[in-house]
């Protein structure tokens, strides 16, 4: 699967990308909303895994962006945020994200954790186009 | 009077006078009715019977003489004749009441004359009867007016020309504390009258005066009046002029007004009170009809919605909420619910601003809903602190999440993974390191922001000189300085006074500022760092030639957690430190100025006051 990762912390950044790839997926990486648009454009990714502050653009403006697009509104976007208040959950589903998932997560279950709701997210899918 | 008859009794003893009395009569046609006595003894029967008008009577009657008579007629004017010669009598019966008498001539030319005098006599009975019965008036109605003077709580004094007090009723009495005998006879404007007033007391007589009788019903005064015992009185005055016995007066009726003038006062003190108290709160007080129309609002009310002057014509709650976000119609609607309490209306012109609006309805005397007041509360501030609260425990979250989640996950990522080669592993552990670090420094700088937020941190100033503390500072940083190849320099002027500073805050501040220029210079660059005096004031100066702050943060960079993010390079930091700064230095009642140029450098400079004992 390609994982298109956006994040400003490159600690993070690293860390996605090191375990991701670990667990057999290509990981593409983007520092921030405008620069992960861009990639998703263009590498058209299977999932994109979005930080929610951001520099430039943050992650919901990037996430509307992206559902707004024809070539981009299908790939999921799981919102990858410290931010876990309730307020931002409801920001979130607002501009069209698909999921979401705080920090601190567990890395040894994200990805368990990113296919599980992936399988979810292509249920929900299934169940709409019908 | 009535002379279409008069009745008439002739006492005369002669028998021919009686003719030529009688032939008189007839002769001139007179519309008298008359009897004739002959004798005292007669006359006496015939007046103890009959009333006359006039009685004629001789003065010699045979068995007694006209002053036996006399007692009996004293109410009946009476003309008496008598012979020649007896002028005496005729003298001593006009003493007796006798209204006129005549010499008897031969010729009886008296005769003549008798009906004249008889006219007269009428004339005058009829003139003392107008006069008695005037007496009687008179009497009965000075009477009526003293029983209904005594008996008024108006004091009702009446004043000749001169204005001496010619009547004092008891009224005049309890309230002047003056009575009756003290004061008669004495002038008013001299007792009763304060002497600032005495000037209008008279002129307002005199004015009463030339107006003259025909101002009946003169206007009320009110006046301050002296008592007897020397205390002032609130009275109302009412003067009128009258002429009584020919002479003009003027009758003075006076109220005691002092309680209802202090009761007024006191109402009018209280008003005025209580208006000072609602004009000078610092809360909006409105007042509304059920139909929304605007029965009082204070000033403040229209300083919070937005008016600039206080408006002309403000008549319903429409008018007023003109400026506020959708003309306040949820709270127009809302004051159509009975349960509503209160709601935030937000101002939007000309400056944004939030009010707490807080209703409560107000009953008439009929315990019937007359309407609601309502008080606004400027809460722009609370608002905005409040915001700026979630907005910190919020970037708190963030912030403490982000290295946390490295920190764990690489770790974890350790733990699971046996194979890792040791490139990795020295990679992810100085991660974990620099992450941990990043922690410690924001739990720290979290610490003392919230201790300064809370007010809890305790400076102790002392009368210092920065210098060493700025050199201290520039000491630890030199090593750092090398390492990067930064040229870092310090410049310190001699003899700089001491100030009154805590020496931790300085230091933390120095710490801050040229750790920031190291953080944010490249390679090769140089960081100057002055202490020096101006213009009263003490300069600590960094400046750079690094990256610089972009224009678009500038605005933001004393914001707490706010960082400049700059794409590729990763500065750690926590968006702390210069809140940190600008705190500290407010509490030395120091400023803190920022210059920047984007990839050109940047210089702070902070401003530190020297007070005249601070110099010495």
């Amino acid at each position: 699967m390609k994982i298109l990762v956006v994040d400003d912390d490159q600690n993070i950044r690293r860390l996605l990308n090191f375990n991701l790839s670990a667990a057999g997926h290509k990981v593409i990486v983007a520092t921030n909303g405008k620069e992960g648009v861009e990639k998703a454009i263009k590498d058209k990714p299977d999932l994109i895994l979005l930080d929610i502050m951001m520099p430039v653009m943050n992650g919901y403006e990037a996430c509307k962006t992206l559902k707004e697009q024809d070539i981009t509104k299908d790939i999921p976007v799981f919102m990858l945020s410290a931010k876990s208040q309730m307020m931002d959950l409801d920001d979130a589903f607002n501009v069209g994200a698909d999921d979401y998932i705080t920090k601190p997560f567990d890395i040894e279950k994200l990805d368990y954790s990113i296919n599980y709701k992936l399988k979810t997210y292509n249920e929900r899918k299934k169940s709409q186009n019908k | 009077m009535n002379t279409d008859n008069i009745h008439l009794l002739l006492i005369e003893d002669d028998i021919v006078d009686q003719l030529a009395f009688k032939r008189m009569v007839k002769s001139k046609n007179l519309p008298y009715s008359y009897k004739i006595a002959n004798s005292v003894l007669t006359a006496k029967e015939i007046l103890s019977q009959e009333n006359f008008d006039v009685v004629i009577t001789d003065y010699d009657l045979g068995d007694g003489t006209a002053f036996d008579i006399f007692e009996l007629i004293v109410d009946t004017p009476f003309i008496f004749t008598t012979g020649a010669g007896d002028e005496k009598i005729a003298v001593e019966a006009m003493k007796s009441g006798a209204f006129y008498y005549h010499i008897k001539d031969a010729d009886r030319n008296y005769l003549e004359l008798l009906p004249v005098s008889i006219n007269k006599a009428l004339k005058e009975k009829y003139l003392e009867k107008l006069q008695k019965q005037a007496e009687i008036d008179l009497k009965e109605s000075e009477s009526k007016f003293r029983t209904i003077s005594s008996a008024a709580n108006d004091a009702i004094i009446v004043m000749d020309y001169e204005g001496t007090v010619q009547f004092w009723n008891r009224a005049a009495e309890k309230i002047f504390g003056y009575s009756r005998k003290e004061i008669t006879g004495k002038n008013l404007d001299d007792l009763i009258v304060p002497e600032d007033a005495n000037f209008y007391f008279l002129k307002g007589l005199k004015y009463h005066w030339e107006k003259g009788i025909n101002s009946a019903l003169g206007e009320r005064v009110e006046m301050t009046a002296r008592k007897k015992s020397g205390e002032f009185i609130f009275v109302e005055l009412s003067i009128s002029a009258v002429k009584l016995k020919d002479q003009l007066n003027s009758i003075l009726v006076i109220r005691d007004i002092t309680v209802q003038k202090e009761s007024k006062e006191q109402l009018r003190q209280s008003k005025e009170r209580l208006d000072i108290i609602l004009h000078n709160i610092g809360n909006g007080v409105v007042a509304v009809d059920c139909d929304l129309k605007i029965l009082f609002a204070n000033n403040k009310t229209f300083t919070l919605l937005g008016f600039l002057n206080k408006p002309e014509e403000i008549n319903d709650l429409h008018s007023l909420l003109v400026n506020c976000k959708n003309k306040g119609i949820t709270l127009v609607n809302s004051l159509e619910k009975e349960s509503f309490r209160n709601l935030e209306l937000t101002v939007v012109k000309p400056l944004q601003r939030v009010m707490y609006v807080t209703a409560t309805p107000y009953k008439d005397m009929n315990d019937k809903t007359a309407g609601k007041i309502f008080i606004l509360a400027d809460v722009t501030r609370e608002k905005e602190i409040e915001r700026m609260k979630t907005d910190f425990v919020s970037s708190v979250t963030h912030e403490l999440r982000t290295p946390i989640t490295s920190i764990k996950g690489f770790t974890k990522t350790m733990l699971m993974n046996n194979n890792l080669s040791e490139n990795n592993k020295l990679e992810f552990l100085e991660i974990i390191f620099k992450e941990s670090n990043r922690l410690e420094s924001l739990i720290e700088d979290v610490l003392s922001i919230a201790k300064i937020e809370s007010g809890k941190v305790s400076y102790k100033f002392k009368k210092i000189s920065l210098a060493p503390v700025i050199e201290h500072v520039y000491n630890i940083f030199k090593m750092q300085a090398a390492k990067k190849d930064i040229i870092l320099t310090c410049e310190i002027a001699e003899g700089l006074p001491q100030i009154s500073a805590d020496q931790d805050a300085i230091h933390q501040v120095a710490v801050n500022l040229i750790g920031n220029a190291l953080k944010f210079t490249t390679q090769g660059g140089e960081i100057k760092v002055k202490l020096y005096s101006e213009n009263n004031q003490l300069v600590f100066r960094i400046s750079d030639n690094g990256l610089g702050i972009p224009l678009a943060d500038q605005k933001n960079i004393f914001k707490k957690f706010y960082r400049v993010r700059r794409p590729g390079t990763e500065i750690p930091g926590t968006g702390l430190g210069l809140s940190i700064v600008q705190e500290i230095v407010s509490k030395h009642r120091g400023k803190i100025e920022m210059e920047s140029k984007e990839n050109a450098g940047t210089t702070f400079s902070v401003f530190f006051p020297i007070t005249e004992n601070q110099i010495s």
